[in-house]
């Protein structure tokens, strides 16, 4: 159980640096990577660039997972007043929403694949998105949707346990809490 | 669920309209069974882009490529491990998440035996 916390700062730290990879192949250009190749381009300015990580579905998809692990850090720091029970099964829950995202992308959505030999320049990121807005746009988007994995996780580790917010007994306590889940 | 409903519309289509393509018709469902449309909307999804826009991204593209290929400019080996190293921190990612995952089962026998 004590091993939710470092658990979910080791897995920021491991997030956050394939964020910082798929960064760095984006300021250097490296345009052996399929995905990088295929939203990038030599001539677009550096903050396009790395605006360009969120340019298309796969790096969508890290940046959703980089966002769902700061979250999960943020709860794992300000979670203290919670018993360490409860705080184990947000974090638990979060894990598993997790498992899912990472799944899902190294399964088929990987946005390191190779493209091999590399193209000697990128498709380019989409004109329509080349916008100041792009930049602040959608992580600031995905802060709020993903910020919902929060509640969630909330309201299913409160129910997991039975106990957090029973005034009664705890079948009147579920009565009243699946409900607001479902 | 699928059906078929012929769809009116009097005016000008947007130049997106094609075979195949998706479009949003708004209007009224007639009593003989036929939409008449008041307003259609071409769908596009999120590669779409404009004709000119790709055009000109196309001509741009193969004047730098020549340009390059005139330079003789190779990307630079090495230090390009740097893609499977995020590749692993990812997979690696997992298996933590996993283990995380796992915690909420743990927290239950020790909850209900307090």
């Amino acid at each position: 159980m004590a091993v939710a916390k470092p658990a979910a700062r080791g897995q920021f730290l491991l997030v956050l640096l394939a964020f910082c990879c798929l960064g760095y192949a984006f300021a250097e250009k490296d345009f052996s990577v399929l995905y990088v190749a295929a939203t990038s381009n030599s001539q677009l300015p550096l903050h396009y660039r790395l605006a360009a990580i969120w340019g298309a579905h796969e790096g969508s998809l890290l940046l959703w997972m980089f966002i769902l692990s700061i979250w999960m850090v943020a709860v794992s720091f300000f979670s203290t007043q919670l018993p360490e029970a409860m705080r184990a099964r947000i974090l638990g829950v979060m894990g598993l929403v997790s498992v899912g995202f990472l799944l899902f992308m190294l399964t088929v959505s990987n946005p390191f694949e190779r493209l091999i030999p590399a193209a000697l320049d990128g498709r380019d990121l989409n004109p329509l998105l080349q916008d100041p807005g792009m930049v602040i746009h959608p992580p600031m988007l995905y802060m709020g949707y993903v910020g919902f994995s929060v509640a969630f996780s909330f309201a299913i580790a409160a129910l997991l346990g039975g106990r957090l917010m029973r005034p009664g007994p705890a079948g009147r306590a579920r009565g009243r809490l699946w409900p607001g889940v479902l | 669920m699928a059906k078929r409903v012929p769809v009116t519309f009097k005016g000008i289509l947007p130049d997106l309209f094609k075979e195949g393509k998706g479009v949003v018709a708004q209007g009224q469902l007639g009593a003989n069974g036929a939409f008449l449309a008041s307003e259609v909307l071409a769908k596009h999804d999120e590669n779409y882009m404009p004709p000119e826009a790709a055009d000109a991204l196309c001509q741009g593209q193969d004047r730098r490529g020549a340009e390059q290929r005139h330079s003789g400019r190779q990307s630079t080996l090495g230090a390009h491990m740097i893609p499977e190293i995020g590749h692993y921190a990812l997979i690696l990612a997992l298996c933590v998440a996993v283990v995380q995952g796992a915690c909420p089962s743990m927290a239950l026998p020790w909850e209900t035996r307090r």
